[in-house]
């Protein structure tokens, strides 16, 4: 039997030499690519998930159509009254509107929304034809709120702008929304920053931060709901937990409100306990150290058996994931608690080590030098909501101890090994499957090398599909369930019919 | 919640709350994926691509290769022309399809671009071809853009020669591909050969190994779409979806057609057949006698618990109008009918079944889900039938959805199977009397149930 890192090294041979690195493969012109645009992200990334918020898509009516609901079916409504998850508004524009403009219609659809329904607020996303025709959605958003008493937000999200459509709505609400509130907040108040927050994990972190005291203030990304975030500059920390980009988000909070942040990650054993253990040095109270200490322990204790019987039944096995920079990294956390071996292989472009699309987002913008004021703004303390929580010596004491303002505290053990190809292609995923022989093939989410290696058998988490959840200390355990599930699925018996297995 | 629906009716003019339609390029990408080895190209950002793909997607559980031109700032200035250029070479070099087709999104069709002056003498390798159709999202719905991508596949590739090929053109319309399959057997029993456009048989369902540069084996082959201006006959299946197809096949190559409803339910396909069968010149095959009888005979036999039951329908026009047809004529009322897709045919034809069989019902184009709940609440019905974003309306009324139409996204296996030809009607007959009596069981006592 041929070992992991040989097995590697011959599919490297395979592969070397055999293509240049390309520029950016996303960004190119007539390539199979499933990105989404800054309306996708803006609305369905951190404005759908919010509650309490009336969404006006303003453009043709598919934009809203393909929008609505989605894979966040698990959000709790603070208030059923203002809960507009389940449906979808749109101005419908027509071709009469495409060339007279659409401000009327938009006026008459925010008037009709206000009376139908009386929300406590309403965002309009813009959508394509907008940006061309050149409505002045602000101005009416402003006129509107004027005439209603109804706070109105307008994103400017047309999609074919570069600015990620998260960025805007972040900013947005930073601007609008953050600060306008004053309710009284816990010892321990922390916001979650992240779009995982969500399901049954959100209940699980709920769970947990409970019993160890902490207060969670608001949620941006997450389930969250409107009038938290209004109050979420009175926490103290935001804790970070997400693929995206929203790293400039909590700068600008650290900027603006004097909040620090933390990467946190709730996917696998070694992170979780490494995110409670840096909040406890945060806050730096014994209090919630020990705390903190019995809750692992507990909870370490109580997983224990199942982890050794699973353990025993998966150990040794080699898993192929295919990379992507939303969930792989994730999957590869819970194969190192199981003791799987997982091989990371990738298209270069998706994972150069911390790289994120934060950083392939700027690298667009700066080669493509797309001019945008925004990007570049500092905001300004904004002194009334201003807090200081730490004296500047003990903080530079916890900084050098455990990791303030950095995501790299967090970050998963070393994949077992990786395997980086630039512009990988079907082709090459096959030979490389060939090569490693592995017990499970993970195609990831971009469904593009789904349809490789039917040979082998693969595990399809679909991004989109929250039904299944691996966070928080029983993770690994349904993590493990679900991998035996899919290895001994009996089709992969019946995969080839009788007829066509050479005799 | 979907609750907030209220009781009284509001009058709107501007807002649409719940839409029944998706856009244009939606359908246009359905179409193109009928075409064997076809790479659809989404001539907008990369958005559009996704949103669509991604349903399509949900709806057949099997992801589709998709490109797209990936506009930004530059092109909404400046014009899309070079990233459509750039992505049509960058298409046939890296996937080396058969052929291209190239649909328009809102985005540039409010830019303006001329597709036509730019695709006119853009070198593509020999032997492939190049198709485009303008499909702007702010006009019509998923079934107009289907049918612009239909058209104009037709108008670019379809041609008379000197050989008659002795066959029938089917033009299915928006349907699943298990209503292809069966529509095709229909077909063959009845003797007619026929070429159908599109076929999305074998598109979606089919494992295997699919590399860069390979394509399904199932849809259209392109050499077919040519042979189309030599068929005898074409066969429209829907006024919505097909019927612009036909009328440019009839004013391009001379081919007559005959427009028709989707052959669902047991009238609809009577006509359908008998249209064979005067085409074929051959007698009713014996195994769709013996599907005719079936059907009749479970009528007869489960009348008791669906006549005069009051169902509300929404989603793609022809399917609505077959459906209703067939509803009415077991004794069901189709009390409401609404689509999305705007056209005043849906409204006239439904209310010529409303007065064929006496019924009192309300049929709205151009309609959205928010409408179709008040009319709900005011005036309820047993059953709903429509896609799965009737599921919500289904739980706030308390009624039972039977799943139908585009796209079923919390269902899986449905779009294996038919709902058109007799077969079909007896799979929706099934779907229908399980919805009725499970909520009979569930709203009677325990002493009240009975094994039979």
């Amino acid at each position: 039997m041929v070992s992991i890192t040989e097995r590697k090294n011959m599919a490297n041979k395979v592969l070397t030499g055999e293509r240049a690195i390309s520029s950016l493969m996303m960004d190119m012109p007539g390539m199979v690519c499933k990105h989404g645009c800054s309306y996708v992200a803006c609305r369905g990334l951190v404005l759908t998930p919010i509650s309490g918020i009336l969404i006006i898509t303003h453009g043709p009516v598919g934009c809203s159509y393909y929008s609505w609901g989605g894979n966040r079916l698990r959000h709790q409504a603070a208030n059923a009254q203002h809960d507009y998850f389940s449906n979808s508004f749109s101005t419908h524009m027509d071709e009469s509107d495409i060339i007279f403009g659409g401000e009327k219609k938009l006026k008459q659809a925010i008037k009709e929304a206000v009376e139908i329904f009386r929300p406590p607020v309403i965002a309009i996303c813009s959508t394509c034809p907008i940006g061309l025709i050149g409505d002045d959605v602000q101005s009416i958003a402003e006129a509107a709120e004027k005439e209603y008493g109804v706070k109105v937000i307008s994103f400017s999200c047309e999609g074919f702008r570069s600015i990620p459509g998260y960025r805007i709505a972040n900013m947005g609400i930073i601007e609008n929304v953050i600060g306008t509130g004053q309710n009284n907040v816990g010892k321990y108040p922390v916001n979650i920053i992240g779009e995982f927050y969500n399901g049954q994990r959100a209940k699980e972190i709920a769970r947990i931060f409970k019993h160890i005291g902490y207060d969670i203030v608001a949620v941006l990304m997450g389930d969250g709901n409107y009038d938290d975030l209004k109050n979420a500059h009175q926490a103290k920390l935001n804790l970070f937990n997400s693929d995206k980009v929203v790293a400039d988000l909590v700068e600008v909070m650290q900027d603006k409100f004097g909040t620090d942040w933390m990467g946190f990650n709730f996917i696998g054993l070694d992170n979780i306990i490494n995110s409670l253990k840096n909040m406890a040095d945060f806050f730096g109270t014994p209090e919630l150290l020990s705390k903190t200490e019995d809750l692992i322990a507990d909870e370490l204790a109580k997983i224990q058996d199942s982890m050794d019987d699973y353990k025993m039944k998966l150990k040794n096995r080699i898993a192929v994931i295919q990379e992507d920079e939303f969930v792989s990294r994730h999957y590869q956390a819970l194969f190192s608690d199981l003791d799987v071996n997982p091989v990371m292989v990738g298209n270069e472009l998706f994972c150069r080590p911390g790289q994120n699309e934060m950083s392939f987002m700027s690298a667009v913008e700066r080669g493509c030098s797309t001019p945008d004021t925004k990007l570049g703004v500092r905001y300004d303390t904004d002194l009334e909501h201003y807090h200081i929580n730490l004296p500047v010596r003990l903080y530079e004491q916890i900084k050098t101890k455990t990791t303030i303002n950095d995501t790299n505290g967090v970050h998963s053990k070393m994949a077992y090994d990786s395997i980086l190809i630039p512009n990988l292609t079907h082709g090459e995923t096959e030979q490389l499957l060939n090569t490693i022989q592995p017990d499970i093939y993970f195609p990831g989410i971009k469904e593009n090398f789904a349809g490789v290696g039917t040979g082998y058998r693969s595990c399809f988490f679909n991004a989109d599909d929250y039904r299944f959840d691996y966070g928080g200390f029983r993770g690994a355990i349904h993590f493990a369930q679900d991998l035996l599930m899919a290895i001994n699925m009996s089709v992969w018996q019946n995969n080839v019919a009788p007829w066509k297995i050479d005799q | 919640m979907i609750d907030l629906t209220s009781k009284e009716p509001v009058t709107r003019q501007a807002l649409r709350i719940n839409p029944i339609a998706g856009c244009q390029p939606l359908g246009a990408m359905y179409a193109s994926l009928g075409i064997h080895g076809c790479m659809p190209h989404s001539y907008g950002t990369s958005g559009c691509s996704r949103f669509q793909k991604t349903l399509l997607k949900r709806h057949f559980r099997k992801s589709s290769k998709v490109t797209t031109s990936v506009l930004k700032e530059s092109a909404a200035i400046f014009g899309g022309d070079a990233n459509l250029k750039t992505a049509i070479k960058n298409i046939f070099e890296t996937y080396n399809p058969e052929i291209v087709a190239v649909h328009t999104t809102c985005l540039s069709e409010t830019i303006g671009d001329d597709i036509k002056a730019c695709l006119y003498d853009f070198p593509i390798p020999e032997g492939k071809y190049l198709i485009h159709a303008n499909t702007p999202s702010y006009t019509g719905s998923h079934i107009t853009g289907f049918s612009n991508m239909v058209s104009s596949a037709i108008q670019y590739l379809a041609q008379v020669t000197a050989n008659p090929n002795n066959k029938a053109c089917i033009l299915p319309g928006f349907i699943n591909p298990g209503d292809m399959k069966e529509i095709k057997r229909i077909s063959r029993l009845m003797g007619v050969d026929n070429i159908m456009f599109p076929d999305t048989c074998g598109v979606f369902g089919q494992r295997g190994v699919e590399r860069i540069n390979e394509y399904p084996a199932g849809g259209t082959k392109v050499a077919n779409i040519i042979d189309l201006g030599n068929c005898k006959k074409t066969f429209a299946l829907g006024k919505y979806a097909s019927e612009a197809a036909a009328v440019q096949l009839k004013n391009q190559c001379g081919v007559p057609f005959k427009l028709m409803d989707l052959p669902i339910g047991i009238e609809a396909t009577d006509r359908f057949i008998m249209e064979l069968k005067q085409l074929g010149q051959q007698d009713v095959a014996n195994d769709l006698e013996e599907e005719r009888e079936q059907l009749i005979d479970i009528i007869l036999d489960a009348h008791s618990f669906f006549y005069n039951k009051k169902v509300a329908l929404f989603g793609d026009p022809d399917i609505i109008i077959a459906l209703s047809e067939f509803i009415a004529g077991i004794g069901m009322i189709p009390q409401y009918a609404v689509t999305g897709t705007p056209g005043a045919y849906f409204e006239d034809r439904m209310q010529q079944i409303f007065s064929k069989y006496d019924i009192d019902g309300i049929a709205k184009s151009s309609a959205d889900l928010f409408d179709l709940q008040q009319w709900l609440k005011n005036d309820p019905v047993d059953l709903l039938m429509g896609d799965t974003h009737g599921k919500l309306l289904a739980r706030a009324e308390d009624v039972p959805l039977v799943r139908i139409g585009f796209p079923i996204m919390d269902r899986h296996v449905h779009s294996y199977l038919p709902i058109v030809g007799y077969r079909g009607a007896i799979r929706i007959l099934e779907m229908i009397l399980n919805a009725l009596m499970d909520r009979f069981d569930r709203d009677h006592p325990e002493n009240d149930l009975v094994f039979i």
